[in-house]
């Protein structure tokens, strides 16, 4: 039994009051005063890698695909429907006629709400080496079949025993010749479901795929009938025949040409999908590319891992650009860690941002808001927007490579990116951080900023 | 009615051994926690778990997660604020079969968790006054802006902030609103009032700050969900400073930084009224206000060191977390689990205290207290394995340690929202006898 407290003067009440207050105030001093020298002394600083994969000379990557789903509306309402976020996406019935907005083949604007990711790249080097390969295959079979056929193989600059004139479907259909292996990132509906377009043209083709996938996944690629899974586009009639490639370990970079490495990162991921694949690309003198199906882990993750790992990363350094979707806002939501996303990605000082698919609308305008050197596209075949890389567009390194003007009108705005590096800088960690950070914004080592546009060699002029 | 004569029944059905265990312990207390586990995974199915063939996949994860923790507060409500007298007789707490009382008690907390959430706050203060309190309202705000442009809100989004907002309350309230029955017993009220007033006047006075609190805490994360930032009605900018006022202090502008800590000190509460039995600052300060005053000031920076010494263990293993980044590397991340260790750990207290008797009772009290404190660490890692070893198979969660939409704590809550039904509501029948039906008490 506990002693209780008597009848209470109003003296002691009032004692109590400023009692509770002076401790309150002290408490609170006390635990914002020693947070951030506790955040800062105790967390050890960041490492820096040795790892290194060779490195390509030049760099073309087209985007065939990257809306994954035309109404978002629509989308969302499947999945709450289903269940929320979490939901399997085997069992979510996902709409597929009659949506106003969608896609059909007989009506461009009514139909099916789901489209499909995949991106093709394009590396020269080193020496007379040029690898093609594709990244994910997208979703709904038809919509692939068209998108792939609508788009033009890139012959520009291609060796002549690999140039292949006509349609990416029609490299599609080389086998070989066409693409040399697809990396599939991840098995979300919108990047992975998509497989019959390909192996029913070209069954044998090489494949990298994350260890990490469910057994629905797997199970897909040795063919699955219509109507075995309640979510529909979730079957394949031409089952996968040629080499698979499993990235099991995670975080452990594997090389799978001259400045090509694919790293698996084992984290769960909505709708009940396990892993991704991030490949990064070294181009020679210029730095590392991610080029990304969904960045489930997290850009900055991706880039700082990049720098924990690959020799001669830094802020600032070696760090050339990103590609493909960056799931920060895909269902045009938002939160305040999208926002730490983005005050912080300046600091990383990427030349270009080339992010599409899942980064989605309000974070792409945020990021051109802060200055980020984001490349614009056409907004053509049923991307809405011109603030990035769409349906059809392309971005080189170097930038002559490419066979499409690029869009610039965002990159301009990049000038303003040094202030905004100038707020982050107060919440980096560790002291250490800070030092290399500062070393790279005032000029010193270990890169030296020329210009507001410095590493890469881009279009000057058209900036 | 007099202060000494005012003993609130939990109080009074422990010290005075009202319910003691139908088989001998640890026997008792094993079946009574298993039986606790599967009742847990069997409402989990069917209201949470979002791969259920048959149920209502509330775990989205959001929606789910505002009535986990609504429910908890309500609890709380009905056992400690309003000891037994919020829609219900504090005599039939002391006269009832547990069976009917819990069936009851239960049925009344779900009716006063569904009237706070869809009257109180949808019907009056999100259709009248802040819209992210309105399922309604927020829809059609978001419908406002057309899709594909920012500032659109999906209908799914805007249930999701607005089971944000609510459950944003509910932690605060989850914190405060126990504190003054444990810490302060009930001071400066106890003797004064009866009840149901004086649960009601600790109510209001609970809420008064809670409400306070949220809109310092919780108000700026709200501002930052819509497109562009709320800035004339939450404090996001100034012509020198951007961001969140916790901003600097935390590396984030998330409000999770303050849910963690807000969930550190609650659960601090019930291992201090739990299996720390009011030790041991009940020992040391006899009287009210100083008693009450020391104890939350104690368990209060007792609740900060874990959750630094956690944070910084988080990055001596899985290294320094960084600016802007999501997830295990990510700040909000770090403190969300932090947080989310507290409430595996109230899981392994709380089932030491309900169907252990508080064992052991048999040494010196500081010694006691440590074995204790050993126990629920070690449940709250029996629990951590569980949730992700066992979870993608009974909970329908997807493998692996750090999903941005997945949150232990929801599983963690869950189960003690079950630990606390058996106990408070249902005496833990049938696995304890309910002696007070045999000895009638006045």
């Amino acid at each position: 039994m506990h002693v209780h407290g008597g009848g209470v003067s109003r003296r002691t009440l009032l004692k109590s009051i400023i009692a509770g207050a002076a401790m309150g105030y002290f408490g609170s001093m006390v635990f914002s005063g020693l947070a951030t020298p506790i955040r800062e002394r105790i967390i050890p600083p960041r490492t820096h890698g040795s790892y290194e994969f060779g490195a390509v000379d030049k760099l073309r990557i087209t985007a065939i695909s990257e809306t994954s789903w035309f109404v978002n509306d629509v989308f969302m309402d499947d999945i709450k429907k289903a269940g929320g976020l979490l939901t399997n996406q085997y069992e979510i019935p996902w709409s597929v006629t009659g949506v106003i907005g969608g896609w059909s083949k007989e009506n461009p604007d009514v139909g099916s709400n789901e489209g499909g990711y995949t991106a093709l790249i394009e590396m020269w080097g080193p020496g007379d080496k040029y690898t093609r390969w594709l990244l994910d295959w997208g979703w709904n079979q038809e919509w692939m079949e068209y998108i792939y056929s609508q788009i033009p193989a890139p012959t520009k600059d291609v060796p002549d025993e690999r140039k292949i004139k006509g349609s990416i479907l029609d490299l599609i259909k080389a086998g070989k010749k066409g693409i040399d292996f697809i990396i599939i990132s991840h098995e979300h509906i919108d990047h992975y479901w998509g497989m019959d377009t390909v192996l029913k043209y070209y069954p044998n083709t090489e494949l990298w795929l994350p260890g990490t996938m469910y057994a629905e996944s797997r199970k897909l690629l040795d063919g699955v009938p219509k109507g075995t899974f309640k979510a529909p586009y979730a079957w394949n009639e031409h089952p996968h025949t040629g080499p698979r490639y499993w990235v099991t370990e995670p975080l452990k970079p594997q090389k799978i040409t001259d400045g090509l490495a694919v790293v698996l990162y084992d984290i769960p991921i909505i709708l009940r999908v396990r892993g991704e694949v991030i490949p990064y690309v070294w181009v020679k003198d210029k730095g590392v590319v991610t080029i990304t199906g969904c960045t489930h882990p997290g850009i900055i993750y991706e880039l700082e891992y990049a720098i924990r790992t690959f020799k001669d990363v830094d802020y600032g350094k070696n760090i050339l650009g990103v590609y493909g979707g960056l799931h920060i806002s895909p269902f045009e939501e938002w939160d305040p860690d999208k926002d730490d996303l983005v005050l912080a990605l300046p600091k990383y000082g990427a030349e270009f941002i080339g992010a599409n698919h899942c980064t989605g609308y309000i974070t792409v305008g945020k990021m051109i808001e802060a200055g980020l050197p984001v490349i614009g596209g056409r907004a053509q075949l049923k991307t809405k927007k011109t603030w990035y890389l769409g349906n059809g567009d392309q971005f080189s390194v170097p930038t002559e490579l490419n066979e499409q003007p690029i869009n610039w009108e965002y990159y301009k705005t990049r000038k303003k990116v040094l202030s905004q590096i100038e707020k982050a800088l107060p919440n980096l960690v560790h002291p250490d951080d800070k030092k290399a950070f500062m070393k790279w914004y005032l000029g010193e080592e270990p890169v030296k900023v020329e210009t507001e546009f410095t590493v890469m060699q881009l279009d000057t002029d058209e900036v | 009615m007099s202060h000494e004569e005012y003993v609130p029944w939990l109080e009074k059905r422990n010290s005075e051994r009202l319910i003691v265990p139908r088989w001998r312990q640890p026997i008792t207390g094993i079946i009574a926690t298993a039986s606790a586990l599967i009742i847990a995974l069997v409402t989990w199915y069917f209201l949470f778990n979002p791969q259920a063939k048959i149920g209502l996949r509330l775990y989205t994860p959001l929606y789910g997660y505002m009535y986990d923790r609504w429910l908890l507060i309500c609890c709380i409500w009905m056992a400690y604020v309003f000891d037994y007298t919020l829609l219900f007789k504090r005599k039939w707490a002391e006269t009832w079969h547990p069976l009917k009382k819990g069936l009851a008690l239960t049925l009344i907390t779900v009716g006063v968790m569904l009237f706070t959430i869809y009257v109180v706050f949808d019907l009056i203060l999100g259709r009248l006054g802040i819209p992210y309190f309105s399922f309604k309202t927020l829809k059609e705000v978001g419908e406002l802006v057309p899709t594909g442009t920012p500032g659109h809100i999906t209908e799914f989004y805007a249930r999701e902030y607005v089971s944000l907002a609510l459950l944003m309350v509910a932690a605060i309230a989850s914190w405060l609103s126990p504190a003054i029955p444990v810490y302060f017993e009930y001071w400066p009220w106890r003797g004064k009032l009866k009840q149901p007033v004086l649960g009601a006047t600790i109510l209001l006075v609970t809420m008064f700050f809670t409400f306070y609190l949220f809109f310092v805490l919780m108000h700026p994360h709200m501002g930052i969900l819509y497109v562009p930032w709320q800035v004339f009605t939450a404090k996001l900018m100034t012509p020198e400073e951007i961001g969140t006022w916790w901003y600097e202090i935390a590396g984030t502008l998330h409000g999770n930084f303050n849910v963690a800590w807000i969930m550190a000190m609650t659960c601090t509460v019930w291992y201090f009224e739990s299996i720390w039995e009011r030790q041991p600052f009940f020992t040391v300060i006899r009287k009210q206000p100083w008693r009450g005053l020391v104890s939350f000031i104690g368990t209060t920076l007792f609740a900060l060191g874990v959750f630094w010494a956690l944070f910084a263990l988080f990055g001596t293993v899985l290294g320094a977390p960084t600016e802007g980044a999501f997830r295990r590397a990510g700040y909000m991340w770090r403190y969300l689990h932090v947080a989310e260790w507290f409430i595996f750990w109230l899981c392994g207290a709380l089932t030491l205290s309900f169907f252990f008797d508080n064992w052991p009772k048999k040494w010196s009290t500081p010694v006691n207290w440590v074995v204790r404190n050993v126990l629920m660490v070690l449940g709250g890692l029996a629990m951590a394995w569980f949730y992700y070893e066992l979870g993608p198979k009974l909970l329908g969660t997807t493998m692996g340690l750090d999903q941005p939409e997945q949150y232990p704590m929801v599983w963690g809550i869950w189960y003690v929202n079950i630990l606390l039904l058996m106990n408070w509501f249902f005496d833990n029948w049938p696995f304890y006898k309910p002696r007070y039906l045999e000895k009638p008490t006045s």
